[in-house]
């Protein structure tokens, strides 16, 4: 029963968009017919979870699987299978870390904290990410969610003293702490910095700079007059600099279409988001062309990301990645050549896949670490988040949930994701 | 979008002059605020993280001659400035610097920005006249004031800037906020009506370093020519256009 609380309160916000889909789309198919796809879609997703929990379960984890279940359309569906897969994905054990995270929260960490350079920037910038949090959130509850996502981000900086804070970094941070919870998006955050994020995290923008290069020849490969346009207007690509540092989640209004992105992006590569970038504005090029052919016009209306851009965020994402094996970066010519030899995010993309292969499901590491607590007697204690459920924070429930059940989403989900597929 | 299409028509006879301002300083001074403050008249309740560059946009009137005002609001945090601000220094007809108030080191930064503006050979010297300005903000916050009017007063005066000290919170100043780019706007408008003159006349008046400062009931020093201005632009005073910040 609390467990389905915290849930509908998780997604009472998406739940708002449903409803005016519905109405809209209810005009259009109306009656039997609507009826009859409701159910092919929910038998096509019921078979999807289905897919991906096996592919979860294997030993080792099918981690190819897991990819393309993840790219195809409706990526990975519930926020249980999102806990359970972008672990996999970014090869994080979450049965090992929880247990050295308990530690923490004490004096001393609050002094490394504020001793660090960036924890006045970092305070800053998530005093003023109101509205990466549901409208109707309480207050009091969206100040513990901040002070949790303060500490994920000092956590992760503080372990790692060679990554660089950046603006838009705690717009990544509050999209893994709205999914999976205070301690594995400190987590998934950790790799992700020592992954796709590398590059931003340099002392300076030099290599996302370049990243952001790959953009106009990506556009002038798959729209030679479009690229044109854009190269005299001078607009130059920094318009796109906050879809591809935040992964798009600090333009987009919806919260669904921003974790769908998360999924897509974490199960290819770290050039990715810079290829859904070149399809948007693509898929724009109409708006563009008949536009001013002038820097601030341009920059203006191709900054901006549309409203709607959730009723096509599947077809932009099939566009993205059929660019991507189209034109894959080592294709693309010039400056952008320089940079696949320097960027560490793609350099070390490669190992990284090869790590992923050899994963062990989390029903075998739950046993490993059963045993280990055997030895090492009372740590089991000290994991709040996988322990004890009445925890007043929802979102660390989540955490606890996503980790023990699998069924019974089924009906939460087919509202939740209503919208996608009537 | 975000052309007033209502106007368009009359736009086209009548020639509109475009001004691109800057506004750069320290991540948190309130630059946000302030190009939203100017653009819609409103403090704006939140702001995000600005990443990257945005801009606003207002037309005002001004002796009969349409003007467009782009202001360009920056990300404030080094890493932006260094590599992808400075694109943006290029063509503006003025800069603003910023500050806070109750933050020494955001005035102290000050000297880095104007350092590297110049650096970045957009100075007065080689573009003929860039008016550059300075504002310290968040006056209303009286008690945490740390730098004082006259150590940033001293500043500016040693770069040859005027400068105003504040709060896009407070409602009250918006009078200030706007007499403030009206005053630079005349100053614009002025110096391009004699663009194609040799540069020593485009140098001689400046509306701004002209004009008589005095001190206002609040202490904010304001110029002796707003209220003219105001008047001249109140049959355009409500035409806001604004870009939502993003
Ligand atoms: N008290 C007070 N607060 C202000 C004033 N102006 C801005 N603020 C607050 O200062 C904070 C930062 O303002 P922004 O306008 O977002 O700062 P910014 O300079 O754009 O920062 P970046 O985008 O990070 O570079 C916000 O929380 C504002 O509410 C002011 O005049 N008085
Ligand atoms: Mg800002």
């Amino acid at each position: 029963m609390a467990r389905q609380e915290m849930l509908n309160s998780h997604y009472s916000y998406k739940k708002k968009v449903y409803v005016g889909k519905m109405k809209r789309q209810g005009n259009q198919n109306s009656g039997i017919m609507a009826q009859m796809m409701y159910y092919m879609s929910e038998s096509r997703l019921r078979g999807k979870i289905r897919r991906i929990t096996d592919a979860l379960e294997a030993d080792p984890v099918d981690v190819q699987t897991l990819k393309e279940l993840t790219i195809s359309a409706d990526g990975l569906i519930t926020v249980d299978l999102r806990c359970k897969v972008w672990t996999k994905l970014l090869n994080v054990n979450a049965f090992e870390f929880s247990r050295n995270q308990a530690k923490k929260k004490d004096n001393s960490e609050l002094k490394q904290f504020h001793e660090h350079k960036y924890w006045r920037q970092v305070n800053l910038d998530v005093d003023r990410s109101h509205r990466r949090f549901p409208a109707e959130m309480r207050a009091s509850r969206r100040r513990s969610l901040q002070e949790q996502l303060v500490r994920v981000i000092m956590r992760v900086l503080c372990q790692n003293q060679d990554l660089h804070y950046y603006q838009g970094y705690h717009d990544v941070a509050v999209t893994l702490l709205l999914v999976v919870g205070e301690d594995l998006a400190t987590a998934l955050l950790e790799q992700m910095s020592l992954h796709q994020l590398r590059d931003f995290m340099e002392g300076t923008m030099e290599k996302t700079t370049k990243m952001l290069a790959f953009l106009h020849p990506i556009i002038e490969e798959a729209d030679p007059e479009l690229d044109d346009f854009l190269i005299r207007s001078e607009v130059g690509q920094v318009f796109a600099l906050s879809w591809l540092i935040t992964w798009y989640g600090h333009v987009l209004k919806d919260f669904a279409t921003i974790v769908r992105l998360y999924d897509f992006f974490l199960a290819t590569h770290p050039l990715m988001p810079v290829y859904f970038g070149a399809a948007l504005v693509i898929r724009r090029r109409t708006d563009v062309l008949s536009g001013e052919c002038e820097m601030s016009f341009v920059h203006h209306l191709l900054s901006r990301v549309p409203d709607d851009l959730p009723d096509y965020v599947e077809e932009l994402i099939t566009t993205a990645h059929s660019l991507f094996c189209k034109y894959p970066p080592e294709k693309l010519a010039g400056a952008v050549e320089r940079y696949l030899k320097e960027s560490m995010a793609v350099a070390k993309h490669k190992q990284f896949l090869r790590e992923l292969e050899d994963q062990r499901p989390d029903s075998v590491l739950r046993q490993r670490r059963k045993q280990l607590a055997l030895y090492t007697n009372n740590e089991l204690e000290v994991s709040p988040n996988f322990q004890s459920p009445n925890q007043t924070n929802t979102y660390t429930k989540l955490a606890v949930w996503t980790l023990t059940a699998t069924v019974g989403t089924m009906a939460l989900y087919v509202l939740s994701s209503a919208k996608r597929w009537i | 979008m975000f052309y007033d299409t209502v106007d368009e028509e009359s736009e086209r006879e009548v020639t509109e002059q475009v001004f691109k301002i800057i506004i750069i300083g320290d991540s948190g001074v309130g630059k946000t605020c302030l190009a939203h403050r100017f653009a819609t008249g409103k403090f704006p309740e939140r702001t995000e993280a600005t990443i990257g560059v945005d801009f606003w946009e207002r037309k005002l009137q001004l002796n009969g001659t349409n003007i467009r005002l782009q202001i360009w609001d920056t990300a404030g945090q080094e890493r932006f400035r260094k590599s992808m601000v400075v694109h943006y220094y290029r063509n503006v007809s003025a800069v603003i610097f910023m500050y806070d108030i109750t933050r020494e080191g955001s005035f102290r930064a000050l000297s880095t920005w104007l350092q590297e503006y110049g650096h970045y050979g957009f100075d007065e010297s080689d573009t003929g006249e860039v008016p550059k300005l300075m504002i310290g903000n968040k006056c209303d916050l009286i008690h945490e004031r740390i730098v004082s009017s006259n150590q940033a007063r001293k500043f500016a005066d040693l770069h040859n800037m005027p400068m105003w000290e504040i709060s896009t919170k407070n409602d009250e100043e918006l009078e200030t906020i706007e007499s403030i780019f009206l005053t630079l706007s005349h100053k614009l408008v002025k110096s391009r009506t004699f663009m194609d003159r040799p540069p020593r006349y485009t140098t001689v008046d400046s509306s701004t370093e002209q004009s008589t400062r005095s001190r206002t009931k609040s202490g904010k020093f304001r110029t002796s020519q707003k209220k003219i201005k105001l008047k001249n632009d109140s049959g355009n005073h409500k035409k806001k256009n604004c870009c939502e910040s993003s």
